[in-house]
């Protein structure tokens, strides 16, 4: 096995297995190379364990949200828009299967009245998805 | 039959109830450290992440009666936690989001020492969130993965990158320093 190889196996020691790390630990002890690489990953793990280890938000923090967030309820208008579109979609079918059920001859204020709630419907639901992404 | 409920369990029946300042005044303090610690990871700076929690608990707040469960709670607020991360970096971008933090300055004020705050901003960004997410959740694999929507191998391949690239630059500051 190569250094480079033996450095891969080295970043990755707590995952290895005992023949491997018996390896790894033969090579270190003849390779000052890879030695220093050891070092320097040690070094590596104290520095950023000691900064970042249990770090922990502000304790003004929850003040701070509770005092921009009023008592009343968040807002209903999810739960409407759903219900709202939901409404336009069963309308739209209905009037399309009222159309092809009776068997009426093409009507067109049917059918401006189908295509308009189809697009507000598609307004609704499309309104909806974009808030979803948005959060 | 379980007695305990898990402060999640507990979130969900609070909403099925309607009982929407509760459920919040529970998923506070569950949450608040983690999504800190996760905009810190995202943005780099320590103020920048504490104004973006706030806004981020803000969202969830406002968005709270829209939560249908499909998504788990914590998947659910680490979603809007990074989408708001994303909104601040957009709006900071005149701001340099070099990687800043305190402990690591202090610890290089004397010559010997490395610019470790200079040394993370070099690594490619998504090595370094995944690498100070890991070292701030207590080297959890699967808390990384949860937190940033990265399977684990994905998790782990970054890592190993970001660890032997640390490495690989901190052997050869030392080398270079012993030789002048």
């Amino acid at each position: 096995m190569t250094c480079p190889e033996f450095v891969d196996l080295l970043v990755d020691y707590r995952e290895l297995d005992d023949k491997q790390r018996q390896a790894v630990d033969s090579h270190l002890s003849s390779c000052a190379g890879c030695l220093v690489f050891h070092g320097a990953l040690i070094e590596v793990d104290s520095t950023l364990t000691a900064a970042f280890t249990g770090l922990e938000a502000s304790a003004t923090l929850p003040q701070g949200v509770m005092t921009q967030t009023p008592i009343r309820p968040p807002s209903f208008v999810p739960m409407l828009l759903d219900l709202t579109g939901s409404v336009a979609v069963l309308t739209v079918a209905m009037s399309v299967l009222d159309v092809f059920v009776s068997g009426l001859p093409l009507n067109i204020p049917t059918y401006w009245a189908a295509t308009a709630l189809f697009v507000v419907s598609a307004i609704v639901v499309g309104y909806r998805s974009y808030a979803d992404l948005k959060n | 039959m379980r007695l305990l409920k898990s402060t999640d369990e507990e979130i969900r029946a609070r909403l099925d109830e309607r009982q929407y300042r509760e459920a919040f005044e529970l998923l506070m303090p569950q949450y608040q450290d983690k999504v800190f610690r996760l905009a810190y990871s995202i943005l780099g700076n320590k103020a920048l992440a504490e104004e973006t929690t706030q806004d981020i608990f803000i969202r969830v707040w406002k968005a709270l009666a829209g939560y249908r469960g499909q998504a788990s709670i914590s998947t659910w607020i680490y979603t809007i936690a990074r989408n708001t991360c994303l909104t601040a970096i957009r709006s900071n971008a005149a701001r340099s989001m070099q990687f800043e933090d305190d402990k690591l300055r202090a610890t290089a004020s004397s010559e010997h020492t490395i610019d470790w705050e200079y040394l993370l901003s070099q690594l490619p960004e998504k090595y370094r969130q995944v690498l100070v997410l890991f070292y701030m959740e207590n080297k959890s694999y699967d808390e990384v993965a949860k937190q940033l929507d990265l399977p684990i191998g994905t998790v782990k391949t970054y890592l190993h990158r970001a660890r032997k690239d640390l490495a690989a630059a901190v052997t050869e500051s030392r080398m270079t320093k012993g030789r002048t």
